[in-house]
């Protein structure tokens, strides 16, 4: 009974919501009765939401790869720490997650800002002449979204990493391995599986992330989340809002599917190698349902 | 040797540079808050230092924050009875089919915020035509749209504690006498419970800090904190945003170190 009941209370005002797009929007909030393909015609042959789709799956993609660049190391440090300053740095990581995104997006904007300190220190070094504008454009965008997930991505990359035993680093120094070899031969092989969940758990939160672009981009930089936020506070069009939201959550869809089918594939490829052994794919970090994002956008 | 060296030196590097960029919005909206000349614009480094802009705070944040602090706080109770019930039904329970049901249950967590706020909004739009009860930007109407994203969490961690726990326990509870309720009460719940604070604590913080939900959940005259804080840097720049912004950043380590040493809170997400 109440598996049917929390059933009804989640799916149906999805179904209505998503059965919304493919009808006519009469303006203030009413809709019309007949099934249509308008507002999907619409958002197909107007280059517009084409690109701000390019532009979300970008951005999207571009702060993923920055945090596994930045995250990767710090989650390696941490896994490979004493336990006092691992919980203590991991509770700052914890910390740093759990503060509302819109003042961490104020602390940016300070930074950020015309005479903020990071265009301050740059003229000071010589390296910029006039101040950069970070604020407003995508640049400004894809610092806030890293700075959102990074938190995320270390703490679970370092739980993938610290199931990585010891014992296999030193058996490839041993055997004479540069230390180059070693992340790229022994952990990153092994972890892999674990990396490509962590990245598409938050390649998913930065598709949906609303506050961070919505702040630091300055309504300049349109997302698809802000572009759903719009047609709903500014035109009051459900319908198009509906379109856009089935749109988007397709995409990520997609997306995750592609990259699901892209890893079979290769761990089938690996595995088709003898010389090489398949990396253990059960090492999985089974990235767990309540991980997403501890802070919604 | 030498490179070893260079190596850690450039590793530590790394690792500073990170959490100084992780960490300095914070310290710099903290600083900030306290520089008592600035009117138009946030100044980093404050010339003067004083409290001036925490005195002056407006009453609309203060209300603002017993509506988040409200609505958050009952949505975590809620996920919490929900999260336990549903997590035993899904690692004790001899219906078929569990798999399907907790990936069921992590739907919420895969749709974007934003889209749930417009869902929810419509779906209150149209209950009012209904039932003619009114629902957005009411506590109640928060509070559901709360429960809806927060129960994954609750749902999560306590599964992830039932499905380690052995069924031997029940069993011995049962030999030795105690009732099914008397099993849970006395064995099971006080076992979940860490696990099922650490969930109701996420549960909390989503709904405490979210934006992209409750911006369609709430009217000018009935907002959440962080709504109330996006509007005022999308609008109209004032200094006691500074100094509600530190408040806000305050409380929540606050409630999060005092709540790691109550039950002893495992630091990464589960």
């Amino acid at each position: 009974m109440p598996v049917v009941a929390s059933f009804i209370l989640f799916a149906l005002p999805q179904y209505f919501f998503i059965a919304s797009s493919f009808h006519e929007n009469l303006g203030y909030g009413r809709i019309g009765e007949a099934w249509t393909l308008a507002n999907y015609h619409r958002l197909f042959t107007d280059r517009f939401y084409i690109g701000a789709l390019v532009k979300t799956v970008g951005l999207s993609a571009a702060s993923t790869i920055v945090c596994l660049i930045i995250g990767f190391p710090v989650a390696y440090m941490l896994a490979r720490m004493g336990t006092r300053s691992k919980a203590a740095l991991s509770g700052l990581l914890v910390a740093a997650m759990f503060v509302t995104p819109v003042v961490k997006d104020l602390g940016l904007i300070i930074i950020l800002s015309q005479s903020g300190i990071v265009n301050q220190t740059l003229e000071l070094l010589g390296i910029i002449t006039g101040p950069i504008q970070w604020l407003g454009a995508e640049i400004g965008v894809l610092i806030g979204l890293v700075h959102y997930m990074l938190p995320l991505i270390v703490l679970l990359l370092a739980t993938v990493i610290a199931t990585v035993p010891r014992s296999l680093e030193d058996a490839a120094h041993a055997h004479g391995a540069s230390r180059a070899r070693v992340y790229y031969g022994v952990i990153v092989p092994i972890v892999r599986p674990g990396i490509i969940a962590a990245a598409l758990m938050v390649f998913n939160l930065a598709m949906g992330a609303f506050t961070t672009p919505a702040l630091l981009g300055g309504g300049r930089v349109l997302t698809f989340a802000i572009l759903i936020q719009r047609s709903v506070i500014l035109d009051v069009d459900y319908p198009f809002a509906a379109s856009l939201s089935s749109v988007l959550l397709v995409t990520v869809f997609l997306l995750n599917v592609l990259a699901g089918f892209l890893m079979v594939r290769q761990a089938q490829v690996r595995r088709g190698r003898p010389k090489r052994t398949a990396p253990p794919t059960s090492l999985d970090p089974a990235v767990p349902a309540g991980a997403t994002a501890a802070v919604g956008t | 040797m030498r490179t070893d060296i260079i190596r850690r030196r450039i590793a530590y590097s790394i690792l500073l540079a990170a959490y100084a960029f992780l960490i300095s919005p914070l310290i710099v909206v903290a600083a900030a808050s306290l520089d008592t000349g600035s009117t138009f614009a946030a100044r980093f480094p404050p010339l003067t230092v004083g409290l001036r802009w925490y005195l002056e705070i407006p009453g609309k944040y203060w209300q603002a924050l017993s509506v988040s602090l409200t609505a958050a706080a009952i949505a975590s109770v809620i996920s919490g009875a929900l999260g336990v019930m549903a997590a035993l039904g899904i690692v004790r329970g001899k219906v078929p089919g569990t798999e399907l049901l907790r990936a069921f249950f992590r739907i919420p967590l895969q749709i974007p915020l934003v889209v749930t706020g417009v869902v929810f909004l419509q779906f209150y739009y149209g209950f009012q035509t209904l039932v003619g009860l009114e629902l957005a930007a009411t506590l109640p109407g928060l509070i559901i749209a709360y429960v809806f994203v927060g129960t994954p969490y609750t749902v999560g961690t306590v599964a992830a504690l039932l499905e380690r726990l052995s069924p031997r326990l029940d069993e011995a509870a049962a030999i030795l006498g105690c009732s099914r309720w008397q099993t849970f009460w006395l064995v099971t719940f006080p076992i979940i419970r860490p696990s099922l604070i650490a969930g109701m604590l996420y549960a909390f913080v989503v709904a405490f800090g979210d934006v992209p939900l409750s911006i369609f959940l709430s009217s000018p005259s009935y907002t959440t904190l962080p709504v109330e804080i996006f509007q005022t840097l999308q609008f109209d720049f004032n200094p006691t945003v500074l100094a509600v912004s530190t408040l806000v950043a305050v409380m929540s380590v606050i409630s999060l170190w005092m709540i790691q040493r109550l039950v002893g809170l495992d630091m990464v997400p589960r």
